[in-house]
């Protein structure tokens, strides 16, 4: 009897510890860099130089995170969650870029965060997530970086030189920008 | 074709009655009829095999490359839990248990359809073919009878199954640009439940005691199955910021296959 008790016990335990409820952690995106990629091949890759075909032109966004608020348990099974979310994302370029857009107006309906045609940026701002988790063997990491690729799906018309500009708006209010010049051909 | 099926399904049913009925008089072991009821309980523990799948010639020609999608079925999974049952004087049963199938394909056949197609592109991970699931109780209808420490029960076997099947999507990459092509599958379900028929034969051994009130039978089931389903498939791709091409197309299928279980229950005696 004593046996089937304790046996019980065991199961209840188990099962309470298993349906334990996983706090996601929160991080910050602290900075960002911009770098040109090419995606001529399956998968993008940062570019060697400033010359890009047009039509497998991506920005590389790197962002820098930090950190925030740990919680108990495994970092894997308990997520990742951006402290400050993604109000606005703003894509322009400091040359003219066709007929339609001048210097400086937005290409944002220009760009893709991921293949994918429901991967618009205004989808990408309305989810509000930015960056993404970093753990190693199940336990945190203190700073770290992730990118993400913003893929040129309208390329020019005609080659030559870019300088695209991107603008980040959190929700506490802090904006992160940065430009990156590349020839397009 | 189907109506072939079902007949067959019930001439094999029917003639193991049959075999059985002239075969009654059997030697009979003395640890059964001890305790010999007018009802008798049966659970089955579980069931655990392989299903193999046959091949459907009618889908060889099918458009859209959907006879690559479901033209190419492999080994199953096949299992059962926790079935009960209650046997008139031994012989005629009726049963319950719940039975669940795993389907799904080598996806060869179907990546090399698309990669013909789409020679410019990349192949992506998720390019697979047809999968799908079966689940549910399943009603069975059965004869038992023995000889010497065999027991054999031909089964009728009825399904209303949960039938999970699921969209394919997965998106092409041109090589050398950002170009991409959606490629996707969408399934409608054309009938209200999907029906799944089964003749089978259980061989058990029985291991028994004059003192023991049950038998622990262990044994194998070997059965025919026929899952007909009747989908409208709507195949349908399209480049980025460009019209689709969209095809449809009916299929109806039988999904006939063979199960091999092994079986290990109870019968009380």
């Amino acid at each position: 009897m004593k046996n089937i008790i304790l046996l019980f016990i065991s199961i209840l335990f188990f099962c309470l510890a298993s349906c334990a409820k996983h706090i996601p952690a929160e991080y910050e995106v602290v900075s960002m860099s911009l770098t040109n990629a090419q995606n001529t091949g399956e998968s993008p890759s940062e570019s060697t130089n400033n010359n890009v075909p047009k039509q497998a032109y991506a920005i590389k966004m790197i962002l820098n995170e930090e950190m925030r608020k740990k919680t108990d348990g495994d970092a894997e099974e308990n997520g990742f969650i951006n402290e400050d979310k993604l109000v606005g994302l703003n894509i322009f370029s400091l040359y003219a870029f066709d007929a339609s857009h001048p210097a400086n107006t937005s290409l944002n309906d220009y760009f893709l965060t991921s293949l994918s045609s429901s991967s618009t940026i205004s989808s990408f701002i309305s989810k509000g997530q930015i960056g993404g988790g970093s753990y190693k063997n199940g336990n945190y990491t203190d700073s770290w970086s992730t990118n993400q690729y913003l893929y040129l799906m309208t390329p020019p018309a005609l080659p030559g030189a870019q300088s695209f500009v991107v603008k980040l708006d959190l929700s506490d209010g802090r904006s992160m920008c940065d430009t990156v010049n590349v020839t397009l051909y | 074709m189907k109506k072939k099926y079902l007949i067959l399904i019930c001439f094999v049913f029917m003639k193991y009655i049959g075999f059985a009925q002239e075969k009654k008089p059997l030697i009979v072991d003395s640890s059964d009829i001890a305790k010999n009821h007018k009802v008798n309980f049966c659970f089955t523990w579980f069931e655990a095999g392989a299903g193999i799948p046959l091949k459907e010639k009618k889908l060889k020609n099918l458009p859209y490359g959907m006879n690559n999608y479901l033209y190419s079925p492999k080994t199953s999974f096949a299992g059962g839990l926790f079935g009960i049952g209650l046997y008139y004087k031994n012989h005629w049963g009726i049963s319950v248990i719940y039975s669940f199938q795993d389907y799904s394909v080598p996806d060869a056949d179907y990546r090399d359809y698309i990669s013909s197609q789409f020679p410019n592109y990349y192949l992506p991970f998720g390019v697979q073919g047809h999968t799908y699931t079966l689940n549910n109780i399943d009603y069975r209808l059965s004869y038992r009878f023995r000889k010497n420490r065999f027991t054999f029960e031909p089964q009728f076997q009825l399904g209303i199954n949960d039938y999970n099947d699921f969209d394919t999507q997965f998106v092409l990459k041109e090589k050398g640009s950002n170009n991409f092509i959606e490629y996707s599958i969408k399934k409608e379900n054309q009938k209200k439940h999907i029906l799944s028929y089964q003749a089978a034969l259980v061989t058990r051994y029985r291991f028994t005691k004059p003192q023991w009130k049950w038998n622990i039978e262990p044994g194998i089931r070997v059965s025919f199955m026929l899952t007909p389903t009747d989908y409208n498939y709507t195949i349908s791709y399209n480049s980025y910021n460009a019209p689709a091409t969209v095809n449809k197309v009916n299929i109806k299928q039988l999904n006939p296959n063979i199960n091999i279980t092994v079986v290990m229950g109870v019968f009380r005696k």
